[in-house]
């Protein structure tokens, strides 16, 4: 089967078009469209055309060399099955696999890229799932060089460097993300934009805690926590949970403000959390799990019924600023439709679509991302030996 | 007469310069465009009174209202297999106005090099949105002192300047 007929078959899916309605669609018989998905009939050109309007997609995308990342849709479409309602869980599939689409299409177009390579998969361990869970956490910071106290300043960007795909988009406020291994492209992960930038952080570090233990599976996480949690939900819990709050760290913050203040109270954890990138909730229950607060102290600021930026105001603890980008696509990504624009490996339209942005915006952020790259580039060639001061001898 | 077909990116780099493409009319000549290149025209950048820069977005009426802009899609056997042929390569917009260009015995205008590189391939003529610039200056006496303006409009407006090894680069450093 030829790339065009998987091409058309996937976007009539991703569509919610079904065969009979296409055919109507394109005045033809049912069993002629079928011979079109079949490759026994070449699509002529007009019904590519209508095809493509039906299916709100571009020729341009239908027409690609290549066939369309397939493992993306099945397996999460399972899913979409097992949990018996759809949350707009068909729509968000259809967005993953037309990102990782657009970044095998960007990968295929800039020669020499090199993508690196994810880190390998831990020998499972006879440990309880969560003992399991923190030793994994504390070997992933320090890998990525966080050692065991400090906060991950840029999670979406470190997961990058490691070839880790994070995009982030409006979902159904029901999903928190979605996660896939995709063979010969890597571990994509899809964030909800709606939530809050902690409650995100939550996900990516969720989801990159079942690309160590489950990467082989394809997973939809909900906003609402399940009932009964599997093993694998309970390790990327407690993954998350010692990888963005390693106990150490947390541990020495707590006395650092007790010794400070002779108290801890509620401002003063949200402090704590914010510096960590984290929600209250998360925070307050780290603390709860290490000894360091009251059980049951969630459950009292739950009741109380303050809200957090009343905390904040009442506090005066400020707003943070985001600690990650939240463009829907990664620094990679990005990197490399700027490198196809600038070379005219791409359209000016082509690299509009590709980042999801209007034309003069498009142009704007490829200026302004070229620059940066620019400005990178000089430093890097500066000399280290060079002298920083006068070159020229002062006058007397 | 000579008759024209504008890009997306061409538009929006003449719309912007101008304020509009009321312009168009100075020339005399046919000027169109394509259904799918309008339709990627969806927003442009206006200054404020206090100097910054806002974007709004713009429709159909609002582009072509008072200019004499036609608007084609693509029909017919011929236009329709170059327009498929073609959005292999370059995106749809940019393809359909190329396949209108080639079967209707048109001059492409874009300011994209993959998109001036396939027209050359067709063997449709192109000419760039700078170029139109240029010959309209020469029109009469009132534009040229104008130049300077319309190219800072579509630098900040548009947000475009031609790239460097563009045959016009130093020409709009000139100004």
């Amino acid at each position: 089967m030829n790339a065009l007929v998987q091409r058309l078959i996937a976007a009539r899916k991703s569509a919610g078009v079904s065969q009979a309605s296409a055919a109507e669609h394109l005045n033809i018989s049912r069993p002629t469209f079928i011979a079109i998905e079949k490759g026994t009939r070449d699509v002529k050109p007009e019904e590519l055309v209508a095809l493509a309007s039906l299916y709100h997609t571009s020729l341009n995308r239908l027409m690609r060399q290549s066939a369309p990342p397939t493992e993306v849709a099945p397996h999460l479409r399972a899913v979409v099955e097992r949990q018996g309602e759809d949350a707009g869980l068909e729509a968000a599939v259809a967005k993953l696999s037309e990102f990782v689409d657009d970044y095998m299409f960007l990968r295929d177009k800039v020669q020499g890229h090199v993508m690196p390579v994810p880190p390998a998969q831990p020998a499972r361990s006879p440990l309880p799932v969560e003992r399991f869970a923190e030793i994994c956490a504390a070997k992933q910071r320090e890998e990525l060089g966080f050692g065991d106290r400090e906060p991950v300043s840029s999670l979406r960007k470190t997961l990058d460097e490691k070839g880790v795909h994070v995009f982030i988009d409006g979902l159904d406020s029901k999903l928190a993300g979605l996660y896939a291994y995709i063979e010969n492209f890597g571990y994509c992960i899809l964030v909800n934009r709606k939530h809050p930038q902690p409650r995100r952080r939550w996900t990516i570090a969720h989801e990159y805690g079942h690309f160590l233990f489950d990467r082989d599976r394809r997973g939809v996480d909900f906003a609402q926590p399940m009932k009964r949690k599997p093993e694998n939900e309970r390790f990327a819990d407690a993954f998350a949970m010692h990888f963005l709050m390693p106990g150490d760290g947390v541990q020495r913050r707590f006395h650092n403000t007790y010794q400070q203040k002779g108290d801890v109270n509620v401002g003063d954890v949200l402090r704590i959390a914010d510096y960590y990138g984290v929600s209250l909730m998360a925070m307050v229950l780290r603390l709860e799990s290490l000894g360091l607060i009251k059980r049951g102290s969630w459950d009292a600021i739950k009741a109380s019924g303050a809200r957090v930026q009343d905390i904040r105001a009442a506090s005066g603890v400020e707003e943070v600023e985001e600690k990650d980008s939240a463009e829907i696509f990664p620094d990679r990504y990005l990197i490399l439709a700027v490198e196809a624009w600038s070379s005219h490996t791409i359209t000016t339209s082509q690299f509009a679509k590709l980042i999801r942005k209007p034309i003069i915006e498009a142009r704007d952020f490829g200026q302004k991302l070229s620059q940066q790259t620019d400005d990178m580039q000089s430093v890097i060639n500066l000399s280290l030996g060079d002298s920083l001061v006068h070159k020229e001898q002062p006058r007397a | 007469m000579t008759h024209y077909c504008l890009d997306a990116c061409s538009l929006i780099n003449l719309f912007c310069g101008w304020g509009g493409i009321q312009e168009l009319h100075a020339f005399g000549d046919s000027w169109s465009t394509s259904r799918t290149a309008l339709a990627e025209f969806t927003e442009i950048r206006e200054w404020c009174q206090d100097g910054s820069i806002i974007r709004r977005p713009i429709d159909e009426a609002a582009i072509c209202g008072g200019s004499p802009l036609c608007v084609h899609s693509a029909t017919g056997d011929d236009e329709l297999a170059t327009l498929s042929r073609l959005s292999m390569v370059i995106d749809d917009g940019e393809a359909e106005c190329l396949a209108i260009a080639k079967h209707r015995g048109l001059i492409l205008v874009s300011d994209d090099g993959l998109a001036v590189s396939h027209a050359a391939k067709e063997g449709v003529p192109a000419v760039s949105s700078i170029q139109l610039l240029i010959e309209w200056s020469n029109l009469d006496t009132t534009s040229k002192p104008r130049l300077r303006e319309i190219a800072s409009r579509i630098e900040l407006l548009a947000r475009y300047v031609p790239p460097p090894q563009s045959p016009y680069r130093a020409w709009w450093d000139s100004l």
